[in-house]
């Protein structure tokens, strides 16, 4: 029987299957959002253990990937409602800041706390579009809304940041 | 430059941001998951019901904070 399709009937096997041909996409899917290794492990099983409960759920002729990806991206999106405006990045998520670096390293942080603080709705497209740079029309596709409703929440999250940013005084 | 025009911002994201360093798992996540699945199903607590019971009644008596209650939920 295809792999799918012992999926949808709960066969364990089939899944742990699955979950070692995607964990590496999810997992990163949910580092784009949350920015923290160890969060988006336990994120990313949060997610898989998500999947395996909807296994009956599941249409075999779609695509398990894409199934995968939005459940992951709806587990990193209650993450960031539950952690909003909490701590500032751990350290071992970002590169060492570039010397030649036009954004100063306390604007830059000024600036993620705020973004931190925005609506998750708002975050995670504006985080996939000006950060990670995706099409409109994957992150469309990976939220599960239209591509003008990715365009508002965009637009909407800079003028939020922004109006964050001048309260602040925070300059570029 | 003292304005954050969309360009500024979109600049500025990208270095508060920086790529990830890993983009692997540390570890194998599946023997995590297996005892998860493997966890005997947790009884709905009291508190949950409770959490149930007062956002239906508000929902009944003040159906207009429906938005509300569904982003926080």
């Amino acid at each position: 029987m295809e792999l799918l399709t012992r999926f949808a009937n709960g066969d364990r096997e089939a899944f742990e299957a699955l979950f070692r041909e995607f964990q590496g996409q999810v997992y990163r899917w949910i580092l784009r959002i949350v920015r923290d290794p160890a969060a988006a492990e336990d994120l990313t099983v949060e997610t898989f253990w998500r999947i395996y409960r909807s296994h009956a759920r599941f249409r075999p002729d779609g695509s398990f990937g894409a199934w995968a990806r939005r459940i992951a991206i709806n587990v990193a999106i209650d993450h960031v409602k539950r952690t909003r405006k909490a701590e500032p990045l751990p350290e071992e998520v970002a590169q060492p800041p570039q010397p030649d670096s036009a954004i100063q390293s306390e604007t830059k942080e000024r600036l993620a706390r705020a973004f931190r603080e925005l609506p998750a709705r708002y975050q995670a497209p504006a985080m996939l579009a000006l950060v990670e740079e995706l099409p409109y029309v994957e992150i469309a596709a990976t939220l599960g809304i239209s591509e003008s409703a990715v365009k508002t929440r965009i637009f909407r999250a800079v003028r939020l940041l922004r109006k964050k940013l001048a309260l602040q005084g925070v300059k570029p | 430059m003292n304005e954050w025009s969309d360009e500024t911002i979109r600049k500025a994201l990208k270095a508060a941001f920086p790529p990830p360093l890993r983009l692997e798992p540390l570890r194998d996540l599946w023997p995590v998951l297996r005892e998860r699945l493997d966890a005997p199903a947790q009884p709905v607590a009291w508190l949950d019901w409770a959490v149930v019971a007062v956002s239906a009644g508000l929902l009944l008596f003040l159906p207009g904070i429906a938005p509300i209650l569904f982003y926080f939920l």
